[in-house]
């Protein structure tokens, strides 16, 4: 017999009300049953109890318990844990061949410029290029981060500021920046057109991969891919190059529309950020900035090497065409460190999976971008090229290319402080070099500048890869 | 003067000379007042208008950070304190040794959150936290690789999978993933930034509920002793284990932050000197979780029997009518079901549901259109909005419902009676307590039921009207504003174990302040007051004081108001819907 609180002594219900009792009456309630076996303890359990209309009355007068705790305790021992996790967000994929896909539309660009220069048969000077490109990129990265702050506040509203500002802002820093470039180092029309031409074009293209309208981009990029591949006759159809240069304006006039359709959404909100992510802008437009003079400082001494730009195109198309494998990799990494996060039980095991999949990303990147440099040089040397310097050329790609990789791998992960660090490092030490074989040489040849540049681009690379390898591992970068 | 970068401060004005029977109450909420409608935000703003001349700064816990009020404060308001949960912060440096200290303190958090009685340890560690707190930020600072690890160790410890009361067995170490740590080591991270904040500087905390509001209340007893009065409308941490549902997280997770809840939970009802819940159903989880009964003092929620009157007819078109937050815990799923299963026996009836969803509820808000839309209902069960005049909302129908499958005390129910509204409402919390036999209860989560007894009421008009007069009669006996806000009084003496008649007035307010500074450093604590730097926040020792908010809103009317009354944004509560007791601590999740 058990004495009750309330003095009176009953039966002891509560030997027949065994757990298995309980159990099966849980049977009855579905769904307090499966709150039952997922309750993480009996506190939880005595919650859901009293939602399904449960409370003391019923666990003294049914049940035979002193209270709703003590029957909460009891079902909490007589039935198994089922674990119900969340719901699981869509998981990341490995990447494939959409990440490609994404690649071509990274690198045809490359593509379309040369053929609008022959189309419309003008000869801007070797630094349009670079100042487009490095503007339009350290703004890009810049803007890519204001854009993703808008997001994360789920402001939609100031898309058309963005959008406008974005190329107002672009173009006339490629504006500024070219005519600069053609009082120092003397131009024309064409470079300065070439300039903010590009500059324009990368930023509405920014635009459309921030807002995830990669879709968008690739079908304005229609006209100037079916022109481009007619006029170097990789497809079927017969256009000259001045027709191919039309079509080449055309995309650019869709991709700038398309960038800014949200003026007619009547988005319009002036757009607020935080300080962090205002930080934040200024360290990725930095960090753009260096990528793009590294890149401008490539073109150059490859314009010096070979004016007419063929050897360029050779060591350049590795780099082009594995963009795409970049994207992939990235992608993978990124999926297989998130894997790595919700199935490792402990940190040493995330840390070893991380170290593998970093090495598998990077290997696999690395391995693609040597074949192709491999078959660029082949090339290179069936057309009778200057070998010395087309090695060296491949070489600095390649190392390039890895630095850009790693950067975009610790930039995924937060380590925007560390690249620039290694940005800076680079680009003073590579500054130095040059401006010692200034003073000691006279001037810098196309050779000597891209050695410097390849050993200190290839340095720096071979220092932030072995130091990403670690850093990676810190789980609470994800 | 140095500010905590996770609160911000409205500076109001013109403070009028105090009497001399007047204190200063820090009131402490989360989720709600002032800037989210609600029940408890109706309670927050009933009690500081009706507790004059006692003056209250606001100590707002926030999910981020939130700027328009929903509540225009009154006068008796000094200022206003938000203090965002989710804002983003950024590491602040730290000495090692100082970083040495905090991980120490973790972990002796993360262990104390897993060992058996180990409720002093618990606010053991968070006094140590605190106490760092006052040399610098440690705001975004625990989220270090050696917290993750400890943490992990202590999850492994917690997980649910073995159902044992013997926490220290061995369990199977499986469940717990680095990625359920992450989740809940950042989870943590922000739940303990009140602790981080300046403490209140007040003679007495008053906590809506017993949550996060107690980090706010320990780090105010801390500096200065100031007793806690807390009061509890749902319970905190039943609602916690509500939310935390299957689904939400990872079982690992749930085990560890459900701890995290239930150490806190006790740890206030340590160091209230009294604590108020707002029914009698409350107290056996009160005690269940660590309240001493002698501690326990019950007030129940009041109106203002002046602003409820008894409509004289009732609409011609059979109505159901139902007030409140669109929330999963009111269950407006059974609402909807109960009227489909009403409608096949009086197809005439129509249902308005008067209320809003939170941003956090939108999604369930949505399910709710699909379901009524799925059951047919699309022009005779109408989401109205928020109520302009809840009196109106109620006399808009025949019979109010409340479909809740978890309550305190709800207003709701309350302010239906008092309107002299026949009610039908779910046996939770202390809805029996309200209706006494002035109402039909049914079990929650039954339709079938439900609908009868709605049927029952919209076919007997004569039970209607006796109903009506009943739960009246009971409401204007028992659920007075006037009651509840004259039991307050009561207990905010008690608590600060002031006699009125005798209170000083206190222009200067130093004297106090400086006494409790010297009984700090007399009591041998931990901190010596008078010792903190000021990095994080401007001192408030006795060698280092500075202004008290009293001084700050004399400055600030001397130069002519830097914010004055008019320019703060002023959404008026009028028509706000009533609904509950129940905490809205969705912010969380």
């Amino acid at each position: 017999m058990t004495l009750h609180p309330d003095g009176i002594a009953r039966a002891d219900i509560r030997d027949d009300a065994s757990g298995d009792r309980l159990v099966d009456w849980l049977r009855h309630d579905p769904q307090l049953a499966e709150a039952c076996s997922t309750a993480v303890d009996p506190l939880e359990i005595a919650a859901r109890l009293e939602t399904h209309g449960v409370g003391n009355k019923m666990a003294v007068e049914r049940f035979g318990y002193t209270d709703l705790f003590a029957l909460a305790d009891e079902i909490y021992a007589s039935v198994a844990y089922e674990e119900v996790g969340p719901q699981a967000r869509d998981a990341l994929s490995m990447g494939g061949p959409l990440d490609l896909l994404r690649g071509g539309i990274f690198a045809l660009p490359a593509l379309f410029l040369p053929i609008a220069i022959s189309g419309f048969a003008v000869h801007p000077r070797w630094w349009a290029l670079p100042v487009g490109l490095t503007v339009a990129w350290a703004l890009g990265q810049a803007f890519a981060v204001l854009v993703g702050a808008l997001r994360g506040q789920d402001d939609m509203r100031s898309d058309s500021i963005m959008s406008i500002g974005s190329t107002l802002i672009t173009s006339t820093a490629c504006l500024g920046c070219a005519v600069l470039a053609c009082w120092s180092l003397g131009g024309n029309e064409a470079s300065v057109i070439e300039a903010v031409a590009v500059g324009v074009y990368l930023a509405a293209g920014g635009l459309l991969l921030s807002y995830r309208s990669e879709w968008l981009l690739a079908v304005c990029m229609v006209p100037a891919t079916l022109g481009s591949l007619s006029a170097v006759g990789l497809l079927p159809i017969t256009i000259t190059h001045g027709t191919a240069a039309w079509m080449v304006i055309a995309t650019l006039v869709l991709v700038v529309v398309a960038a800014h359709r949200q003026l007619l959404m009547h988005r319009w909100r002036w757009p607020t950020w935080n300080q962090t992510d205002r930080r934040a802008s200024l360290k990725f437009l930095a960090f753009g900035l260096g990528c793009g003079l590294i890149t401008s400082m490539y073109i150059g001494f490859a314009y010096e090497a070979d004016g007419n730009r063929g050897t360029m195109a050779i060591v350049a198309f590795p780099l082009l065409l594995t963009l795409g494998v970049m994207e992939w990799q990235l992608h993978s990494f990124r999926c297989r460190a998130a894997s790595a996060m919700s199935t490792s039980r402990n940190l040493f095991v995330f840390a070893r999976r991380i170290r593998s999949s970093y090495l598998l990303s990077l290997g696999t990147y690395s391995a693609a971008l040597s074949a192709l440099s491999i078959t660029g040089l082949v090339v290179g040397y069936i057309r009778n090229a200057s070998m010395t310097p087309l090695l060296l050329f491949t070489l600095a790609v390649g190392t390039i290319g890895v630095t850009f990789f790693v950067m975009l791998l610790l930039t995924s992960v937060g380590h925007i402080n560390l690249v620039l660090v290694y940005w800076v490092g680079t680009l003073v030490v590579l500054g130095a070099t040059l401006v010692t074989i200034q003073e000691v040489a006279g001037g810098i040849s196309a050779t000597a500048g891209i050695t410097a540049l390849l050993v200190t681009t290839g340095t720096a690379a071979t220092a932030l890869a072995a130091q990403a390898r670690w850093v990676l591992t810190d789980s609470m970068n994800y | 003067m140095k500010r905590h970068p996770t609160a911000t401060e409205l500076l109001l004005p013109t403070r009028p000379i105090r009497d001399s029977q007047s204190m200063d109450v820090a009131l402490l909420a989360e989720g709600t007042y002032p800037f989210h409608p609600g029940g408890v935000s109706v309670w927050c703003d009933q009690l500081v208008r009706g507790l004059t001349p006692h003056r209250f700064s606001i100590h707002a816990i926030t999910a981020g950070h939130e700027r328009k009020l929903a509540w225009e404060l009154p006068d008796n308001v000094d200022v206003l304190h938000s203090i965002p949960l989710w804002s983003p912060a950024s590491r602040s440096k730290q000495s090692a040794g100082d970083s040495a200290e905090i991980r120490a303190a973790f972990a002796q958090l993360a262990m104390s959150m897993v060992e058996p009685g180990g409720g002093a340890s618990f606010v053991d560690a968070l006094h140590q936290l605190f106490s760092l707190s006052q040399q610098t930020s440690l705001v975004g600072s625990l989220g270090t690789k050696e917290s993750l690890a400890v943490l992990l160790d202590a999850m492994r410890l917690a997980g649910p999978g073995h159902r044992s009361s013997d926490v220290t067995s061995k369990r199977d170490p499986a469940a717990v993933t680095v990625g359920d740590g992450r989740v809940a080591l950042d989870m943590i991270e922000h739940q303990l930034r009140p602790l981080f904040a300046p403490p209140p500087e007040a003679d007495l905390c008053h906590a809506s509920s017993n949550g996060l509001s107690i980090l706010l209340a320990l780090a105010a007893h801390w500096s200065r002793k100031t007793p806690l009065l807390l009061s509890e409308h749902g319970i905190y941490l039943r609602e916690r284990y509500l939310a935390y549902g299957a689904g939400s997280f990872s079982g690992a997770v749930r085990s560890i932050m459900m701890r995290f809840f239930t150490r806190l939970t006790w740890a206030g009802y340590q160091i209230a000197s009294i604590i108020a819940p707002g029914s009698e159903y409350n107290r056996q989880w009160l005690v269940a979780n660590g309240a001493a009964p002698g501690r326990i003092h019950p007030v129940y929620n009041g109106v203002d029997a002046a602003n409820f009157v008894t409509s004289a007819s009732e609409p011609t078109v059979p109505t159901l009518v139902w007030l409140g937050r669109i929330d999963p815990l009111k269950d407006v799923e059974t609402l909807l079901r109960s009227f489909a299963l009403v409608r096949e026996t009086l197809p005439a009836t129509r249902l308005r549901i008067f209320g809003t969803a939170s941003p956090e509820n939108q999604s369930y808000f949505e399910r709710c259109m699909c379901l009524r839309d799925s059951l047919g209902l699309n022009d005779t069960a109408t989401f109205e909005g928020r109520a302009e005049s809840v009196v109106d909302a109620y006399h808009s129908g025949h019979v109010v419902l409340l479909t809740s499958i978890s309550e305190g005390l709800p207003y709701t129910l309350i302010e239906a009676m008092a309107a002299g509204m026949p009610t039908v409402a779910t046996d939770v919390g202390g809805v029996r307590e309200v209706t006494g036999d002035a109402g039909l209860i049914v079990p929650p989560r039954d339709p079938q039921q439900m609908a009868a007894a709605c049927i029952r009421l919209l076919t007997d008009q004569c039970l209607r009207q006796t109903i009506g007069r009943e739960a009246k009669d009971r409401a204007l006996s028992m659920f007075t504003l006037e009651k509840s806000l004259t039991l307050f009084r009561d207990l905010y003496s008690k608590a600060t174990g002031r006699d009125p008649s005798a209170h000083a007035l206190r222009k200067d307010q130093g004297p106090s302040h400086r006494d409790r500074g010297g009984q700090v450093s007399a009591l041998g604590q931990r901190v010596h007051y008078s010792e903190l730097p000021t990095a994080s926040r401007a001192g408030t020792g006795v060698s280092d004081r500075r202004p008290s908010h009293r001084d700050r809103g004399a400055l600030v009317s001397a130069l002519g108001q830097r914010v004055h009354n008019s320019e703060l944004p002023t959404a008026s509560r009028a028509g706000t819907s009533s609904a509950d007791g129940i905490t809205n601590t969705r912010l969380q999740a």
